[in-house]
């Protein structure tokens, strides 16, 4: 091409300060164009990646979380009619129910989409007369329920069915006018379908006989057998007088989020004899495993966030080091150090928007395809995650870019215009304190926010924080070897080790973002293959599905109730004889307490209103007759001394809490009129989900002083022996018996969805684990390609150039696998033991495994991403890189 | 009586001196000199004389250890480092051996982009025009790698005159070129300099394109050798 001429050169003078607020416009719109260009080059790709798979990780845990959760409860929910439930002593106020009824609209039929459901009904117990098929008058106590046609809103009646041992669901109440009957008492009275009874002032016709009802009490008081009315029948029993002993309930079903605010409306309003209960308040066997269900999705989102974290880390790095020149560029043509600032910053926010919506998209995708999959085993419709997370993943993206790629990115604008001149000046290092702490500051409040408890973010995040100072430091160690051992190694290996030593700077980062991604899988697969087996161990008893094989089936699945101390011995021995094996039985006492340390209570906190409701309330108490329970551990104290003469009390650990009792605080019981003072010695933990009988309160032999008791007892009985056990028990009609069964299949069938959900969103991390693995590889790719270049320069060889990077890889992954290794199954105990609460006992087989994975992914990976480098000719790989 | 026209750029007793392994390393020693607004003054010195050092001293790239710098009646080290921008972006034009070119953007956008940092509401036509000057009115969508070694120093020429600067720095701007193309852009740059009647200080260890400036200074392990008309 040739020179144009001179005479048509001319430039023109014009002024050259930008206005103040013109300047602004420059730089966002510099900014903007920087990020589209830059983008579209495919220098931002990595980066945009990153930050994409951060709110693809994040967002896709998140909703799978948050439907799940909303599924678990609802599925618990069945154990309660739904989802939120107001329990009253007296008629619940015209505002209240209207608090209800706008909150979704009374009896409205069954949940759907978008409204809340709410159905009523009230209890009560009541002598009922029945006339038998053979024409003989019975009277009988019995507990009736009254429900409006809607309820249950969650689960179903189980009713007899038409044919002999068959049975249907039914998810609604009785038609007025009809009656449906335990099927005790319809065994016991000998009713038939179509008979009449006699409920207060009312006839009814019976129309169906219950074998299992939703809201099913675990409730040790609840002896009499159940009829179910509808409300709207209730009025012409005459039964609801003043003084009548009726609980009343107001149930509502929504989502997740219609019951917080639901909840959050009336809890101001509750009055005395008031309280509202969710599945976790009303069912303690269920809360353990929802509690830990989340814990453990809540783990996931966290190593999700630090997989992300670190990829996003490693390609901010290497993005940052690859537009130095640019900045210097644009500093030596007069941009201020605000308009750089105003552009990155606008690069920034451009890159969280884009990848928001980019993550956004693909993780609504994928949690499709994964609800799909999951609602076979829900076997019902996952609740829809709403808008939250979109705004989640915006959140996501921009602290994630803050913490991680911000200080980064922002230093350039502190590129030394000089760079121009000589590429050996760069930006200022970051202190990699102040990484550390805005980085752990970003995990921080993200964990929180996402995961809400900042007992288990905290745990992780410290043990992620140490996992990666131990491996900055392994990592220098390493370095420090290799340098010492490389003069004394024959020149082949010697050659290989070099290379370890000339990428020092970037193994050192390969070596900690390779071992925080291990770390952060290998928590997860260790605590999930753990924590699987502790669900399945307390799941065992109900030897379903996901029972081990070789568990033993023998946790008890009924309650004998209201055993009368002359019966003890005369039924155990019935139960022995028909081969039911081992009988446990507690004397059960019922007491109110009336002061501690000789004053009337008064609750640490005037507004608690669980504690003062448990004051108020009966409590069951026992007895220590063989020692410590199972299931129960002591926190505080000593377990009663058997030789003791001395009266004294071991409280369940949570109960003292709300109440605010400790160690050595004297307690006074009234038990029917008879008074029982004695010192809190222990506290105790309770295993609620262990299908026991399990106590508040525990009295040792001194403090009862063998008072009248009734006594419960437990026992096992399989399908093929309840013909047996019915026999065994014909003799003690006065005696109750509670089915735990229903319960523990809905126990179990939760159990096996959390552990298909957990499974899920494991194999996911794992697979973003995998993809952040093979970025802080790609990484160091640029100066592996040159280094390449040069060594075929020199006369290398395809297979010395595989040879000395093998043995980089395979030392990289070596010491990243071993410290990985090593803190995660310190985290592991940690976190099994403060958040999880199980003893874990390590793995070696699992952990040694985990270390040759390592090892093997690294080189396998690393070795692939490098080939190219290794492949292509000398000269493309120099003018590439250089 | 005739007077001398006041120098646009002067350096006083510039040192430069890095810290090396620990002790101090002297890259430049005491250097002074001034150039008169639209001479053209040749640094000139083998590979480590310091003459990219003092290029950069003197675009206020950079800051000197001892002495000072004055561009356009204004001392370096007196400014901030934004101040010593504000000071390139009204009256310095840049041409580099490595180009120097913003990858991501394309020739009119490279050419534009002086402009848009000072303010210029302009800048788009006037890149423009002085990019058909320079004979490449029909790639300016192109990116730099998609355009030669010529055609890359051909923008970065562009881009270093579309803000009329008062003084041109060129560091080594036929290093990275083959003699021909490297003499199609000495001629372009000398034209352009002439037409825009603009201070030019160049960097060079060619003794001919050094002879083509009206003064050549030479430099040797960091110190002033001498000076030549």
């Amino acid at each position: 091409m040739s020179a144009p001429s001179v005479s048509t050169l001319s430039v023109s003078e014009s002024s050259v300060s930008a206005p103040a607020g013109g300047a602004v416009w420059v730089a966002l719109k510099m900014g903007g164009r920087q990020f589209w260009r830059e983008l579209i080059a495919g220098r931002m790709r990595v980066l945009f990646a990153a930050v994409v798979l951060a709110v693809l990780g994040v967002s896709t845990v998140a909703m799978i979380a948050e439907r799940v959760r909303g599924a678990l409860l609802q599925q618990a929910g069945q154990l309660l009619g739904g989802d939120l439930v107001l329990r009253a002593d007296q008629i619940i106020t015209p505002e209240m129910q209207a608090q209800f009824a706008s909150a979704g609209g009374l009896s409205t039929g069954a949940t759907n989409a978008g409204a809340v459901a709410v159905a009523n009904t009230a209890e009560f117990p009541s002598t009922i007369r029945s006339l038998a098929s053979d024409g003989a008058i019975s009277f009988k106590l019995v507990e009736v329920k009254a429900a409006s046609v809607n309820f249950p809103l969650r689960g179903a009646y189980i009713l007899r069915g038409d044919a002999a041992s068959s049975e249907r669901a039914v998810g609604h109440a009785p038609g007025l006018g009809e009656v449906w009957i335990a099927e005790r008492l319809q065994r016991e009275l000998d009713l038939k379908t179509g008979a009449m009874l006699n409920i207060g002032a009312q006839a009814f016709k019976v129309t169906g006989v219950i074998l299992r009802e939703p809201d099913v009490a675990m409730d040790y008081s609840a002896i009499a057998p159940r009829v179910l009315i509808r409300v709207e029948d209730l009025a012409a029993t005459k039964l609801e007088q003043p003084g009548a002993r009726i609980g009343y309930r107001l149930i509502a079903a929504g989502t997740p989020a219609q019951m917080q605010a639901l909840s959050a409306r009336i809890k101001p309003m509750l009055s005395r004899g008031q309280r509202l209960e969710s599945v976790r308040d009303a069912r303690p066997e269920l809360r353990q495993g929802l509690d830990r269900a989340e814990q453990f999705l809540g783990l996931s989102l966290l190593a999700a966030l630090t997989l992300s974290a670190t990829a996003l880390a490693l390609a901010a790095w290497r993005f940052s080091q690859q537009q130095m020149d640019t900045f210097a560029v644009l500093r030596t043509l007069g941009a201020s150090t605000k308009t750089l600032l105003i552009m990155v910053l606008t690069q920034l926010v451009l890159l969280a928007l884009c990848a928001t919506i980019g993550g956004i998209v693909l993780a609504e995708l994928t949690q499709r395809l994964v609800a799909f999959s999951l609602a076979a085993s829900f076997a019902t419709v996952l609740p829809a995650s709403g808008y939250m997370p979109w705004l989640q993943g915006f959140a996501v993206a921009l602290v994630m870019l803050l913490g991680f790629a911000a200080p980064l990115l922002i230093r350039l604008r502190h590129v030394p215009a000089v760079r121009v001149l000589s590429r050996q000046s760069q930006a200022p290092d970051i202190s990699s304190r102040v990484l550390l702490v805005i980085g752990f500051a970003a995990l921080l409040a993200l964990g929180v926010l996402l995961v809400g408890d900042i007992k288990i973010a905290s745990y992780t995040l410290i043990g992620l924080v140490l996992a990666m100072l131990l491996l900055a430091a392994g990592a220098l160690a390493l370095l420090a070897l290799v340098r010492a051992l490389r003069p004394r190694v024959p020149l082949g290996v010697a050659l290989s080790l070099a290379g370890v030593l000339r990428r020092a700077k970037l193994n050192v980062l390969s070596i900690t973002a390779i071992g925080l991604s291990l770390t952060a899988l290998m928590l997860m697969t260790l605590l999930r293959t753990d924590l699987l087996d502790q669900w399945q161990l307390s799941s065992a008893p109900e030897c379903g599905e996901v029972a081990l094989a070789d568990k033993v089936c023998s946790a008890p699945n009924r309650f004998l109730i209201n055993v009368q101390d002359d019966q003890r011995s005369a039924l155990t021995t019935a139960l022995v004889d028909a081969q039911l094996g081992a009988v446990e039985l507690w004397p059960m006492l019922r007491g109110r307490f009336t002061a501690v340390n000789g004053a009337p209570y008064r609750a640490p906190d005037p507004n608690d209103v669980r504690a003062k409701r448990m004051a108020e309330r009966e409590f069951n108490l026992s007895v220590s007759t063989t020692g410590l329970p199972d299931g129960n551990s002591i926190v505080a104290g000593k377990y009663f001394d058997p030789n003791s003469t001395e009266p004294s009390l071991s409280v369940e650990e949570g109960l003292a809490n709300t109440l605010g009792w400790k160690l050595g605080d004297v307690i006074r019981f009234d038990l029917g009129g008879v008074i029982v003072e004695a010192p809190i010695t222990s506290l105790r933990k309770v295993q609620w989900d262990n299908f026991k009988p399990n106590f508040f309160v525990l009295l040792n032999q001194a403090a009862w002083q063998n008072l009248p008791a009734s006594w419960i007892a437990s026992l096992r009985v399989n399908p093929a022996q309840s013909a047996a056990f019915e026999r065994a028990l014909r003799p003690y009609p006065n005696v109750s018996v509670i089915d735990l069964d229903f319960v523990q299949r809905q126990v179990r069938d939760i159990v096996r969805q959390v552990s298909r959900a957990v499974e899920l969103v494991f194999w996911f991390t794992l697979l973003s684990g995998l993809l952040v693995l093979s970025g802080a590889i790609s990484a160091t790719q640029h100066e592996r390609r040159f280094d390449a270049g040069l060594m075929r320069v020199l006369g290398a060889r395809s297979r010395q150039l595989l040879r000395f990077d093998a043995v980089e890889f395979a030392l990289i992954g070596a010491i990243a696998g071993l410290i990985a290794c090593g803190s995660a199954v310190a985290m592991t105990s940690v976190i099994a033991a403060k958040v999880f609460e199980f003893q874990y006992a390590p793995n070696w087989p699992l952990i040694m495994l985990g270390v040759l994975l390592s090892v093997t992914l690294v080189l396998a990976i690393g070795l692939a991403g490098t080939r190219g480098a290794r492949a292509s000719a000398p000269s493309l790989s120099l003018r590439e890189a250089g | 009586m005739n007077t001398a026209p006041p120098p646009i750029l002067s350096a006083i007793n510039l040192s430069k001196s890095v810290s090396f392994a620990g002790a101090p390393l002297n890259i430049l020693h005491d250097v002074s000199f001034s150039v008169a607004a639209g001479d053209s003054l040749a640094i000139v010195g083998a590979s480590g004389s310091g003459k990219s050092t003092l290029l950069g001293l003197l675009a206020g790239l950079d800051t000197p250890s001892f002495g000072t710098v004055t561009l356009a009646g204004q001392t370096m080290s007196a400014l901030t480092e934004d101040g010593r921008a504000a000071l390139r972006a009204g009256h310095v034009g840049f041409v580099f051996q490595q180009f120097q070119l913003l990858p991501a953007l394309n020739a009119l956008e490279n050419v534009m982009l002086p402009l848009e940092l000072a303010g210029r509401p302009d800048a788009r036509a006037s890149a423009k025009a002085i990019l058909e000057r320079v004979g490449l009115g029909a790639r300016m969508t192109h990116y730099p790698r998609q355009l030669s070694g010529g055609e890359q120093q051909r923008v970065a020429l562009a881009r270093a005159f579309v803000g009329a600067p008062s003084v041109l720095f060129a560091d080594e701007p036929t290093g990275s070129l083959d003699s021909e193309t490297g003499a199609q852009i000495v001629e372009l740059m000398f034209a352009m300099n002439a037409a825009a009647q603009t201070t030019l200080i160049l960097v060079t260890h060619d003794e001919t394109l050094a002879r083509r400036c009206s003064r050549q200074i030479r430099l040797s392990g960091g110190r002033l050798q001498a000076s030549a008309a």
